[in-house]
């Protein structure tokens, strides 16, 4: 029969077109191997006590933020049941692993700057005290607060530091870089609605404001055309500041210009570059101020309550504000205000984890020994195929069966590599169940040829492949079944890679490649008659 | 036809004879079980594992670490420019970690009746005569004081767990509650690290490596492994009976099937203690397979011999033998690859994911044509009279 008649086979031409769609995104978007085939190191991290998921996903998003400061791409962190956290970094690189656990283990440090002076810090605030309250809502108005402690010793510092201070903002900084200058591309700057670049810079200057340790702002042109300019300036402060903030697309001779000052540089995306700006309004004027400014760790910037400004001493404070009434929905300024409250009460504790936790020991894959598994596992792979392709070409001794047996199981293996590869990670787990399906997939295929081949002549194709068929379903069925409580665990994480082929296998061999293989042998044996094997 | 097995189902007579072969075989591995061997990740520990081309065997391995290391029996699996080494989990830092998490316990417990007084003094400024606050402040500043002399004592007894690393940055500093918590983690941490170097430079004198890999698994984390790992298996074997249930609805031909996979699941523990394959998380994944496999077969036995009509029910048996040993052999003939491979190049996870499948697979030969084949047969034989 030619070939051409198979491909008619809608069945048969389903699969065909599948495994073209794969080939072409796989080639497109590359398949994700995980650390144990590409190398890499696995930290995991135990938390004090169990959480809920909710506090999983709020430790694992503190935990991205921090890590995502540090270059490093394709940090994965996933929750482990509910005490522990698996962070996967791609580097083997001792400095980078200890890096990792410094920013694990490290918390920030809060400053809060009035006028030019440190109002608060982070060893002022209770450990602990820091508490949001639920959003409140009034109509349209939706306003959020969150309440903390300080010190007394602090709260006599403060008082004085804000005394006068009425409607001034606190600069509230997170890890503010020291002895550091900012080179600012100065087409970042003058971009908010209602200022100019000199109120801009003004603002900024204020912020950045703190006696022997302000940090300087220079405006680089674009392309760097005034870099000789400012050259002098860096050359003559070399021993004052150790630090240049700088773009990441900033031209590399200046770079290496300024390491050759013995300048340490810190590059930043042109987000955390750009001062945000927001424009407030109260009963006399509008005023635009600033809010945020990434690159130097101003993460807010609220302003002084008149009643904590006339030298009173309180050991008792309120952050509080409102969602702005431009946005749409109710809903939307509730998330607003919850993710204020969450973003002021993480900036007081210094970006803390809510719970407290053990790093425990690294472990390293070398990417050698990694392709080394790589490799191992695609022998497997092929080895198991050829043995089950042997045994039934001995079972059946009829060499037209072996062709499609093997083409729909290789077609199978191809679907599951790229389905996990592209939007999960394959790791050994993962090539374990392909193996396992490689077993299944024959299985089915056995049963299939039988009861399509060996029963008596008193029914036709179409019965017995229903009869074959309601077998293969209820099988792919019970798998299915059987794998699904460890597809949902979340706590074996390593073993869950396992069900993932395993299940993709099954629903693949239940709806697209065995019913090919069923189609291409009952037009293969359709037209010949019934020969017992 | 290739292969000429007889009808093994022919003579009714054998049939209950048949059935007590895999009942026996499921005795005798549940009294094997209790030898199985945990792998690291279910019993706590260190593995290392050590690029080298050391020619040493094993035991030579294992005794020289043995005595340098003052560990009982370490277990060493040497492949091909390969040597993973597995010691069990070291009582001190299992003991200190307990502790550890005492200290973070009493710490959050202090600091939150810190706040607390803290609140209730203010409350008290504004309105001094209030008995209720008064009250309130007393429970919180006792509550303060109970925290920190436990938090103290958890500390101290972190600090003795720790006394075989005493030395290298171990110690407690009481100044204050903060400094407490401080000490106490890092007391930890450079005992673990300390640790770590004594057995990486302890290995690296008996054999020479050119890389190495370090996994720790604590005594907590591999607790709760084990008991996470028999969930998954209980919550599935649940499953999948309520399904076959639904399936089939008549209770025989059901309970075969359920009995044929539980059997290859307790059969392949037993061969797992006979042949020292260790159970290891990855080793659940093997399980759930064979959980499949063994249905598969099962399923197929019950379709054909109970709701089919043409032929004998013994005839259909038979072909559903052929079938079934076709099947079975293939799984067997792909995870003998998987096992081989992984018994030569030493890749846990693929050496416990096979072994439970491949010794499941051969108990599942056994227990479904004798047993499971022939349950059926004699519920057929009960329905027709």
């Amino acid at each position: 029969m030619a070939i051409m008649d198979y491909l008619k086979d809608r069945k048969i031409l389903a699969l065909i077109l599948l495994v073209i769609a794969l080939a072409v995104l796989d080639y497109h978007f590359g398949i994700h191997f995980g650390t144990e085939f590409a190398g890499g190191t696995q930290i995991p991290v135990t938390l004090e006590h169990s959480v809920n998921a909710n506090q999983t996903d709020q430790i694992i998003a503190i935990l991205q933020q921090r890590l995502s400061t540090f270059g490093l791409r394709e940090i994965t962190i996933e929750g482990v049941g509910s005490s522990e956290i698996l962070i996967d970094i791609p580097s083997v690189s001792q400095n980078d692993i200890q890096s990792t656990i410094d920013i694990i283990q490290s918390q920030g440090e809060f400053q809060g700057i009035v006028n030019g002076k440190v109002a608060i810090d982070g060893s002022s605030i209770l450990s602990g005290s820091v508490g949001a309250s639920q959003p409140i809502v009034s109509g349209d108005n939706v306003s959020w607060s969150v309440n903390f402690y300080i010190t007394q010793p602090a709260a006599v510092q403060f008082a004085k530091i804000a005394f006068g201070q009425a409607n001034k903002p606190i600069y509230m900084f997170l890890d503010r870089p020291a002895a550091a200058i900012v080179l600012i591309n100065s087409s970042l700057l003058g971009t908010a609605l209602g200022t100019t670049q000199q109120a801009e810079i003004a603002d900024l200057n204020a912020a950045l404001a703190l006696g022997n340790s302000t940090i300087p702002i220079e405006l680089l042109n674009s392309g760097g055309s005034n870099w000789d300019t400012l050259y002098p300036y860096f050359k003559a402060n070399a021993g004052k500041y150790h630090t240049v903030i700088l773009e990441n697309n900033t031209p590399s001779s200046i770079i290496s210009a300024l390491q050759s000052l013995n300048y340490s540089i810190t590059t930043e995306t042109a987000a955390n570059m750009t001062p945000s700006f927001t424009t407030g309004s109260n009963a006399t004027v509008t005023s635009t101020v600033l809010g945020s400014w990434p690159a130097v760790g101003l993460l807010t910037a609220p302003v002084l309550n008149p009643s904590i400004t006339n030298g009173n001493i309180s050991q008792s404070y309120t952050i509080s504000g409102s969602a702005p009434p431009t946005l749409a929905t109710l809903q939307d300024s509730i998330n607003y205000a919850n993710n204020q409250s969450k973003l002021i009460q993480s900036i007081l504790t210094g970006g803390a984890l809510p719970v407290h936790v053990i790093v425990g020991t690294p472990t390293v894959t070398q990417p050698s020994l990694g392709s080394k598994f790589l490799q191992i596992s695609i022998l497997a792979l092929l080895l198991a195929v050829i043995a089950v392709s042997i045994v039934i070409a001995i079972r059946y001794r009829r060499v037209f069966l072996v062709a499609p047996i093997l083409l729909t199981t290789l077609a199978e293996l191809f679907i599951i590599i790229s389905v996990i590869g592209l939007i999960g990670t394959i790791d050994l787990s993962a090539i374990a169940g392909m193996i396992a399906v490689v077993g299944t997939g024959v299985d089915a295929q056995i049963i299939i040829s039988d009861e399509l081949l060996n029963r008596s002549g008193d029914s036709t194709m179409k019965v017995r492949l229903s009869n074959a068929f309601y077998i293969v379903w209820a099988d792919a069925f019970l798998l299915i079944i059987a794998m699904l409580p460890l597809f949902f665990s979340t706590s074996l994480v390593t073993v869950i890679g396992f069900s993932e082929s395993t299940i993709i296998g099954a629903l693949l061999g239940a709806f697209i490649t065995r019913p090919s293989y069923g189609a291409i042998l009952s037009r293969h044996y359709a037209g010949q008659g019934n020969k017992d094997a | 036809m290739a292969f000429s097995i007889p009808n093994i189902y022919t003579n009714g007579k054998n049939l209950k004879l048949f059935i007590a072969v895999p009942i026996v075989l499921m005795l005798i591995s549940i009294y094997l079980t209790q030898y199985i061997m945990l792998d690291s990740s279910l019993s706590g520990g260190v593995s290392v594992t050590l690029q080298t081309n050391t020619s040493m065997s094993p035991g030579q391995i294992a005794s020289a670490l043995s005595s340098s290391l003052h560990t009982p029996s370490p277990s060493v699996q040497v492949s091909s420019g390969q040597v993973q080494i597995t010691i069990s989990a070291n009582k001190s830092l299992a003991d200190a970690e307990n502790y550890l998490l005492l200290v973070y316990q009493y710490h959050s417990n202090y600091t939150q009746d810190l706040v607390n007084a803290t609140t209730y003094k203010y409350a008290l400024q504004r309105d001094p005569s209030n008995q209720t606050l008064m009250t309130l402040l007393g429970q919180a500043q006792s509550g303060e004081n109970s925290s920190l002399s436990s938090l103290k004592s958890s500390l101290a007894s972190e600090i003795a767990a720790l006394q075989p690393f005493a030395g290298r940055n171990v110690s407690a500093n009481y100044s204050s509650a903060d400094a407490m918590l401080a000490s106490g983690e890092n007391s930890y941490s450079n005992a673990s690290d300390e640790y770590q170097d004594n057995v990486i430079s302890a290995i690296s004198k008996i054999v020479p490596f050119s890389s190495y890999s370090y996994q720790d698994i604590t005594v907590l984390q591999s607790t709760y492994f084990l008991q996470q790992l028999q969930t998954i298996l209980i919550v599935a074997f649940i499953l999948i009976s309520i399904v076959v249930f639904v399936i089939f609805r008549t209770a025989v031909p059901s309970i075969a099937v359920v009995f044929g996979a539980a059997n290859d699941i307790i059969i392949a523990l037993g061969a797992m203690a006979i042949f020292k394959i260790p159970l290891g998380i990855a080793s659940i994944g093997g399980l759930l397979m064979l959980l499949g496999y063994a249905i598969d077969t099962d399923v197929l036995n019950a379709i054909r011999i109970v709701k089919r009509h043409e032929g004998t029910p013994e005839d259909r048996a038979y072909s559903a033998m052929k079938t079934g040993l076709t099947m079975t052999t293939t799984a067997i003939v792909a995870f003998a690859v998987l096992f081989a491979i992984s018994y030569v190049e030493y890749i846990p996870t693929f050496y416990e994911i096979a072994g439970v499948v491949l010794f499941g697979l051969l108990g599942d030969l056994v227990t479904t044509w004798l047993g499971n084949a022939s349950m059926l047969l004699l519920y057929m034989k009960r329905k027709s009279r």
